[in-house]
């Protein structure tokens, strides 16, 4: 019977590769690409709450609505500021970092290990444990006052010009780690006679790092800033737990945003409209990154 | 790598290594403080507690109903983390092995997902689930982590197949084995680093999730750790040695695996980001 099978050869091979495939093809298109389209769909639409017979075709002008609203572009700002400056500092701490402990003087294996760890907890758990942190009773505040820089309490989550730059903070304190790992594992790429050509011409530290090491890892930087990239613009956790957006919108982001508008307000179409930005974005930052990891390998 | 000739200078990296790693705990290990203190405690200036309560812990656990939390994000985990290594694995194979007309653009069109970000689909999510009737309903939140690991997983795996020589599925064919053996005897064995690899990566994001299940489940014995967990922000009634104890809780399985796991889970990092 199997034998049979086989000889029938081409179509028996390719009617069960067809079938090894589809599990795959079907979760995803049920549970990626229809939402997809329905959030383009909903987002051309008129629809408050959640019952499909409400729903009314619109056009664009849910984008006119947040294309007018001082809030979305609040929060596209934020977003934007919020990825550009942890993907600055993420990669400056990384790399330096990666180098340190590619040194492996002592001392850079402790540094290893811990470094990495808050890269791995969940981003409520890291929100909430420093919101307590940053209070009014907090670590920082103990320290600020002992250093005697502050004699009262600053609230960190509580004024408007702190916000956004704790959440920057919080971020590059969680995820340093994580460039640092992709760095470290780039800076083992590198060409060894060319650091030892450039020791023996007497080249000193700095000028090696920045004349024979970046050059040669220009593509593995290029990725990992487009990780960073990526992951800032979807930002949502942090920000969620530890200022729901405020005070007064100071730290509103898009995907804090668009739930609002959502799940609080029912807006569904301006929410849609909110995420296919979001989406719109990320799918930019990805095909970077894949056009540049393709040249990695 | 560099020219450490003066030991001044490794002395200098030695300080600033400990510093940076000092630096980075310090805010935690200020927590586990936090998390041992008596209520009354809490708002003084002193690092270290005058009376440790260690008992913070277990009513923490108690109160929070984490026992509940816990589990349900195991279940979810462990399901969807399985569910989605076997449909990749699947998959893989027959874009390695079988292929057929149009497969690879049913690739590409998979691939496509990794660019997607979850928080972005919540809303279209979330009414296919009222209507689906997935809603509130682990079995359907781990399906839904199984859609977005899946992209990722099966580029990785298929990357890994690519380089198993060709023979070893073609000499086990002639011996007459069904492809899914050859899969799961043949290829799997060989094929560990790279399912070890996504393990690691899909446990992560699955265990760590916070939006999906935020939207996706309705009732208090549903959630799992981070949206239990969350439910008490904001609650200022919520005692903070209580909500320090319960956050170290929620981190403890994560950093248990990172200690025994702990250059697996660098590398499987690692490959995700600089191959995926």
């Amino acid at each position: 019977m199997r034998a049979a099978e086989r000889r029938r050869g081409g179509n028996y091979a390719s009617s069960l590769g067809v079938a090894m495939v589809a599990p795959s093809l079907a979760v995803f298109l049920g549970l990626i690409a229809v939402p997809v389209v329905v959030v383009g769909l909903v987002s051309l639409s008129e629809w408050t709450g959640f019952d499909i017979a409400d729903i009314a075709w619109l056009g664009i002008e849910n984008y006119r609505t947040i294309a007018g609203d001082d809030i979305f572009w609040r929060a596209l700002r934020n977003t934007l500021l919020f990825t550009g400056v942890t993907t600055l500092f993420l990669n400056a701490i990384g790399f330096g970092v990666a180098l340190l402990i590619s040194t492996r003087v002592r001392g850079t294996g402790l540094l290893r290990a811990v470094i990495f760890l808050p890269a791995l907890l969940p981003a409520v758990l890291v929100g909430l444990m420093w919101q307590r942190v940053l209070d009014a009773f907090g670590f920082v505040n103990q320290i600020l006052q002992w250093l005697g820089v502050a004699d009262q309490p600053v609230f960190f989550l509580g004024e408007e010009r702190w916000t956004l730059w704790v959440i920057i903070g919080v971020t590059v304190w969680q995820f340093a780690g994580y460039d640092m790992i992709l760095y470290y594992a780039g800076l083992q790429g590198v060409d060894r006679s060319m650091l030892e050509a450039a020791a023996l011409d007497g080249a000193r530290t700095p000028a090696t790092v920045f004349r024979v090491i970046l050059p040669s890892m220009w593509h593995i930087v290029g990725v990992v800033a487009l990780l960073n990239i990526i992951g800032g613009l979807k930002i949502f956790d942090l920000v969620f737990v530890m200022t729901r957006g405020g005070p007064n919108r100071s730290s509103e982001v898009l995907a804090t945003y668009m739930f609002e508008q959502g799940f609080r307000f029912s807006i569904m179409g301006v929410a849609s409209a909110i995420a296919v930005v979001i989406v719109v974005l990320a799918v930019i930052a990805s095909v970077a990154r894949f056009r540049l990891a393709r040249r990695l390998v | 790598m560099f020219d450490l000739r003066s030991a001044w200078a490794k002395t200098g990296l030695s300080i600033l290594a400990v510093v940076i790693a000092v630096t980075i705990v310090l805010p935690v290990v200020w927590i586990g403080a936090l998390s041992l203190k008596t209520g009354r405690e809490v708002y003084n200036q002193k690092f270290l507690p005058d009376e440790w309560v260690p008992g913070n812990y277990v009513t923490a656990w108690q109160e929070f109903g984490l026992g509940g939390y816990f589990l349900n994000s195991v279940f979810v985990t462990v399901v969807s983390v399985v569910l989605t290594i076997v449909v990749a694995l699947l998959a893989a194979h027959a874009f390695t092995w079988l292929r057929f007309p149009g497969s690879d653009v049913v690739f590409t069109l998979l691939l496509l997902g990794i660019m997607i970000p979850p928080a972005a689909l919540v809303l279209p999510l979330l009414i296919e689930a009222r209507h689906l009737g997935f809603y509130n309903d682990l079995f359907g939140l781990s399906l839904v982590y199984v859609a977005f690991g899946l992209p990722l997983s099966i580029l990785i795996f298929r990357g890994f197949f690519a380089g198993i020589p060709g023979e070893l599925v073609e000499s086990a064919r002639l011996d007459g084995a069904r492809e899914w053996k050859i899969l799961f005897r043949v290829i799997v064995p060989v094929a560990r680093p790279a399912v070890v690899t996504v393990t690691i990566l899909l446990f992560l994001a699955n265990w760590n999730d916070f939006i999906l299940a935020l939207v996706l489940l309705r009732d208090a014995d549903t959630y799992t750790l981070p949206v239990g967990i969350s439910q008490f922000i904001g609650q200022y009634a919520t005692p903070h040695e209580l909500i320090a104890a319960a956050s170290l809780i929620g981190s403890v399985p994560v950093f248990i695996l990172y200690l025994v796991l702990e250059r697996k889970f660098q590398q499987g990092v690692t490959a995700g980001a600089l191959k995926g």
